[in-house]
């Protein structure tokens, strides 16, 4: 059990550092000079060469890219990021300031997202009503289908201007977050929903069911009871990639409800191609989400107890 | 009550569960259709929209660049079905001549993610040891990257276009489909079926391509049906900010974002694609549900 | 039996859900339907009116676009950063945004060497900093040494290197008096003495321009003389200013004493035009900036004043590509000039608050020459017989074909203006009219600026406008040894290079205000009609839709505002 972990935060380590890498190579590739987006985009062509080098020069950017990559990776070791190239703060501090707002609006919307998904599924299961199951098992693509942005515009038009019930924008107590928080949960639990309601009817039909039914359980405490646990393996198995889709989701709820955050500081970031901020926030990202992953790794065999039968034997689980 | 381990679990075979006799004529079939009105409505969109991207200048008069100066943001009417834009463009007829942009985007970036990502996670659940290892590390890599700087990355490098786009959603979106994938894949390869395959001689290949795939395809297709969704709104999504398709082609997701700051004023210029989007996302989505379930039975 | 009455009582949370669901339903419907009544309604209206004296007190919630992304004023290429800089620093002097002449600021006066290398400002004596430090001649040096030449050890970049090319030192003959030098003749030095958009040259106090570019991150350590200081400042979210106690120089063209009227001035940041919009009519903001085209009409008519200035400098320009086929035939220059309709645009895409360009001068820049009724009207039989003529045959798809080359010509744009993708697209319709396929690519600022470098050799048209209330901004743009955005070379076929150079290079030569008229006029003849380089396109706005409680904003020159005379009926 201790060389399973041991291997598992090998691996998270190295997923970090090699998320370090590519963002670095990928902002290499990107045709834009960082040099040159200090700058009027009117003014590019009358930029005096010396000018232009004393800027670079300043933020480093005319080393070897070897060296570069080399001196960012040291510092970023012992947790120095560097200064943001547009703004001059420490790329740390920038960080840590956008983070409590984005942590609260990302960590609400999931749980949001995922009483949305196991209602929908729990329902979708038990009930005996077709047309109601064709329902529900039709909501999580409706949850997919409208663009973040037009349904937040559209709820903002009516909850915030129209009824006046809750602030357009900013992030003034919790009466805030309520819009986001819908906002963002809606498209996230969408696949969530979907690989509930499919694990859940396949698991309703299982053996270990029947077996059940014979004892003389009701629909509900069976779904309730067996098929809830087990079903909820998929649902964590997706965490990646509900991750990704609360990272996307909340650049835009960001920007429609003027929050501050890191979904708009990575846009804006990558849009200036400030490196030091795109690689602080990618290596943050790339922690929190190997991080996730190591928990999942860990909790899983707990949860499967077929798996924690095969993790005798030396094969790798499911991360 | 809780599982033993002991208790094993049945497999759940597409084969095997059937209890129906397994042909059914086609007119059984309408008729069983019949009783399905969401879904007959659901295979008509699709069908209808399919046409547009074929054929549109069938299905509207208008054309999608024809600007009009005096018909500048004209509410819906029997004219102009979904009003017209701030150039006076039928809105309409630009979502007509956008479905053929759209579709081939979506259908390019569910390809790309599908196709990719099923054999990769394929591979290596099936493979297994330094493989797995090797391919889940840079799966994890690229889900831990933000996939809005990948999108980005690859417009900028490769140019604004909308297959461009379509490439970038699509490769953002092959660590999940791997991810998932690997995942059914591990499931099943320990199922006892799969062992008595081996017991019975079958090979590697022939396990994998009879039991394996079959029985790990099913979540990674509706993961597919949902990613049809989610593919349109990405490309909505990137051009939200600032990277859609050159203008003046029409497409559905730049329709909708463009259409967004007249909200207030001109709604319709963003609800109207809009809603057309999500109707289709829909119709889609159930469609491959019930093709799921046929294929169940 | 028991199985039967479980499913019923199964079924019963998902009976329960089903008001839910179609609440939700209904909801989305109710979405849907309320949106468009907004545009039928009415609205509220805004609070009333009270004009007369000034109130003082209050605080005034602003909101913009963009967000400030550094405190330091003289750093920054947004307008945020501009804007709230105007705000908290001052410039030696102040330009009057109507007649564009330079008058005293915190320079009561000035005079210039014949060669107009070597301005001398003769600075006020009351002037003081907020931490007290007083403002005199050392710190005007300090800062414009600091300002052209940055600082490598403490991170600071060369902000104002392309805003006073050439600058050599400045000298103080005695407290109070600053000498400016320069290696060559800069007439337009004196308006960058007043230059208040990005990267500006705004007075910071001694002790400010010691911290490193990372230490003046923290807003409470930077400091001006202006009206305003910094209260706090939350990246992406907000700026907060408070006046500054004691404040008495405000440019005495304002007509404005003593400190500004409203205690606090609060700039929001919201990306959403609608959000902005809604935030305005809805009362949690008072004043809005960027207010999208379309909401203009609907807010005037409720009740909201709109005020708005001509953004100062060139219009939204198409540069043509000298060099590079097709648009270094001048015929296809010339088409495309006659080739798209005016009014079309002015009709759909833009407001009142806009204009058509009828030069490549803004109107307020003094200079600026109205070819509106000649070389910049709409006509399309022109274009099309100057095309016939130059042996431009139309082709099959009706895109006119010469030597067997399609008449394509790609243009780089950039989109952070929301009006510029539909103008664009308008002119595109027109010109396939008459057989030129304009090809749009318009993008966000790091793609522009990417393909920027590139565009010599792979785009007809450059297409953005440059922000400077001097007729020298023309210099700055197009001199072929400056901006060069004609890419005019040796090889430009039929353009003449030293012409170019020397008509446009004269404008930094004279202050004289006559000479320097004529100067522009033969510098704007060449650009537009005699060498056809450049098709203006419109003339971009900075727009305001506030509360009518509110009251006195100023725009200066460049289209920046003031808050130092602005004030709320009700002191809140």
């Amino acid at each position: 059990m201790l060389r399973y972990i041991a291997l598992k935060v090998g691996r998270a380590v190295f997923v970090v550092w090699a998320a370090f890498t590519l963002t670095f190579v990928l902002l290499f590739v990107l045709p834009a000079d960082p040099v040159d987006l200090l700058f009027d985009p009117a003014e590019l062509n009358a930029i005096p060469p010396e000018v232009r080098r004393q800027v670079a020069d300043n933020y480093g950017f005319n080393q070897p890219v070897l060296l570069q990559y080399l001196d960012r990776l040291g510092h970023a070791l012992r947790g120095d990021f560097g200064e943001s190239v547009q703004s001059g703060r420490p790329v740390t501090a920038a960080i840590l300031d956008m983070l409590p707002s984005t942590l609260a609006l990302a960590s609400g919307a999931l749980v949001l997202a995922l009483l949305i998904a196991f209602a929908v599924a729990f329902v979708a299961t038990s009930t005996r009503q077709e047309w109601l199951r064709n329902l529900l098992e039709a909501l999580p693509s409706g949850a997919v289908s409208v663009p973040v942005f037009l349904s937040g515009i559209l709820m903002l038009q009516v909850f915030s201007f129209r009824l006046g019930w809750f602030p357009a924008f900013g992030d003034q107590g919790a009466s805030s977050l309520v819009l986001p928080l819908i906002t963002l949960a809606i498209p996230v639990s969408g696949p969530i929903a979907q690989l509930l309601v499919r694990s859940f009817a396949t698991e309703f039909r299982s053996g270990y069911v029947t077996t059940s039914w014979a004892k003389g359980a009701t629909r509900g405490r069976i779904v309730a009871g067996d098929v809830f646990r087990n079903a909820s393996l998929p649902a964590l198995t997706i965490a990646g990639i509900t991750f990704g889709n609360l990272i996307a989701g909340s650049v835009i709820t960001e920007t429609v409800f003027a929050r501050k955050g890191l979904g708009r500081m990575t846009q804006t970031a990558i849009n200036t191609l400030d490196v030091p901020l795109v690689q602080g926030i990618v290596v943050l990202v790339a922690v929190t989400f190997a991080t996730i992953n190591l928990v999942v790794d860990l909790i899983y065999p707990l949860l499967d107890p077929r798996l924690r039968a095969t993790l005798a034997v030396p094969a790798p689980g499911p991360s | 009550m809780t599982i033993d381990v002991d208790t094993p679990a049945t497999p759940v075979l597409p084969a095997a569960a059937g209890q129906r006799p397994v042909a059914r004529s086609p007119l059984r079939r309408l008729g069983a259709a019949a009783r399905q009105p969401i879904l007959v409505l659901s295979w008509i969109i699709v069908l209808v929209v399919l046409g547009w991207a074929v054929a549109p200048q069938l299905f509207t008069a208008h054309g999608p660049y024809d600007g009009n100066t005096a018909a500048s943001f004209l509410p819906p009417g029997t004219e102009h079905w979904f009003g017209t834009d701030r150039l006076g463009r039928d809105l309409f007829a630009r979502s007509v001549y956008g479905a053929r942009t759209t579709l081939t985007a979506t259908l390019l970036a569910v390809l790309i993610a599908f196709g990719i990502g099923t054999v990769v996670g394929l591979v290596s659940g099936f493979v297994g040891g330094i493989v797995d290892t090797v391919i889940m590390r840079l799966v994890d890599v690229f889900l831990a990257i933000p996939s809005l700087l990948l999108a980005m990355v690859v417009v900028s490098v490769l140019g604004y276009s909308t297959n461009n786009i379509a490439l970038a959603v699509g490769i953002s979106a092959i660590a999940s489909f791997a991810r998932v994938m690997r995942a059914e894949v591990l499931v099943v390869v320990h199922q006892d079926y799969v062992r008595a395959a081996y017991g019975v001689g079958v090979r590697r290949l022939g396990v994998m391509l009879r039991h394996v795939v079959p029985n790990s395809l099913g979540s990674v297709v509706a993961l597919a049906a949902l990613e049809v969704g989610s593919a349109v709104l990405a490309v909505a999504a990137l051009g939200f900010l600032g990277y859609g398709a050159p203008p003046p082609q029409p497409e559905w997701g730049l329709l909708v974002a463009e259409g967004r700051d007249y909200v207030a004023v001109y709604p319709w210029a963003s609800i109207m694609p809009g809603a057309a989007l999500a109707i289709v996302v829909v119709a889609t989505h159930r469609i491959s549900t019930s093709l799921r379930k046929d294929r169940r039975r | 039996m028991s199985d039967l009455r479980s499913a019923i009582e199964n079924a019963g949370p998902g009976r329960r859900k089903w008001p839910w669901i179609s609440a939700g339903v209904a909801v989305l419907l109710v979405v849907t339907g309320i949106a468009y009544a907004a545009t039928r309604g009415g609205g509220a209206a805004p609070g009333a009116a009270g004009g007369g004296e000034p109130v003082r007190g209050g605080t005034l919630q602003f909101a913009l676009i963009d967000y400030q992304r550094s405190p330091d004023p003289q750093w920054g290429t947004n307008y945020a950063e501009s804007l709230i800089g105007n705000n908290i620093t001052d410039k030696l002097t102040w330009q009057d945004p109507k007649t564009g002449e330079i008058t005293p600021w915190l320079a009561e006066s000035w005079e210039y060497n014949k060669d107009l290398t070597e301005f001398t400002f003769h600075l006020r004596k009351d002037v003081t900093f907020s931490d007290g430090a007083r403002f005199d001649a050392a710190a005007v040096k300090a800062n414009f040494d600091q300002y052209v030449r940055g600082d490598k050890a403490l991170g600071v970049n060369p902000n104002g290197a392309t805003l006073l090319p050439g600058y050599i030192e400045t000298l103080t003959p005695d407290d109070f008096t600053a000498v400016v030098r320069f290696a060559k003749p800069l007439a337009s030095f004196l308006q960058a003495s007043a230059f208040t958009a990005n990267a500006q040259p705004g007075f910071l106090s001694p002790a400010t321009l010691r911290l490193s570019a990372k230490e003046r991150t923290d807003p409470r350590k930077v400091i001006g003389t202006g009206p305003f200081v910094y209260e706090s400042w939350q990246e992406q979210a907000k700026t907060v200013l408070v006046k500054r106690a004691g404040y008495n120089w405000s440019p005495p063209a304002l007509g404005h004493k003593g400190e500004a009227y409203l205690d606090r001035v609060v700039f929001n940041t919201i990306p959403e035009a609608s959000v902005r919009t809604g935030s305005l009519t809805s009362g949690t903001i008072d004043a809005t900036l960027d207010v999208g085209t379309t909401d203009e009409k609907p807010l005037a008519a409720q009740g909201y004043k709109i005020i708005y200035r001509g953004v100062s400098g060139t219009a939204i320009f198409f540069n043509f590509n000298s060099q590079l086929f097709p648009t270094n035939d001048i015929a296809v220059r010339r088409a495309i000039q006659a080739g798209w309709d005016r009014e079309a645009v002015r009709k759909t895409v833009l407001t009142d608050s806009y204009s058509v360009a009828t030069s490549v001068l803004a109107p307020s820049v003094p200079g600026y020459v109205d070819y509106g009724g000649t070389i910049l009207k709409f006509d399309p039989d022109k274009a099309r017989r100057i095309l016939d003529e130059a042996g431009w045959a139309p082709g099959a798809d009706g895109i006119r074909v010469k030597d067997g080359k399609r008449l394509e010509v790609k243009l780089l744009g950039i989109n952070n203006l929301v009006v510029n993708k539909p103008a664009y697209e308008s002119i595109q319709q027109d010109l396939k009219k008459i057989g030129i396929d304009l090809q749009l690519t318009v993008v966000p600022i790091p793609d522009y600026t990417a393909n920027q470098a590139k565009a010599k050799t792979d785009w007809n048209i450059t297409a953005a406008n440059r922000s400077r209330n001097d007729p020298a901004v023309l210099n700055l743009q197009y001199g072929p040894q400056l901006g060069n955005g004609a890419y005019v070379t040796r090889d430009s076929v039929g353009v003449d290079l030293d012409e170019v150079t020397q008509t446009l290079g004269r404008l930094e030569l004279t202050l004289d205000p006559q000479t320097r008229k004529q100067y522009a006029k033969a510098a704007q003849d060449l650009l537009l009609d005699k060498y056809a380089l450049v098709n203006p396109v419109y003339n971009p706005s900075q727009v305001i839709a506030h509360a009518p409680s509110v009251h006195g904003i100023i725009f200066d020159a460049q289209s920046r505002n003031h808050f130092v005379d602005a004030w709320k009926s009700n002191g809140k």
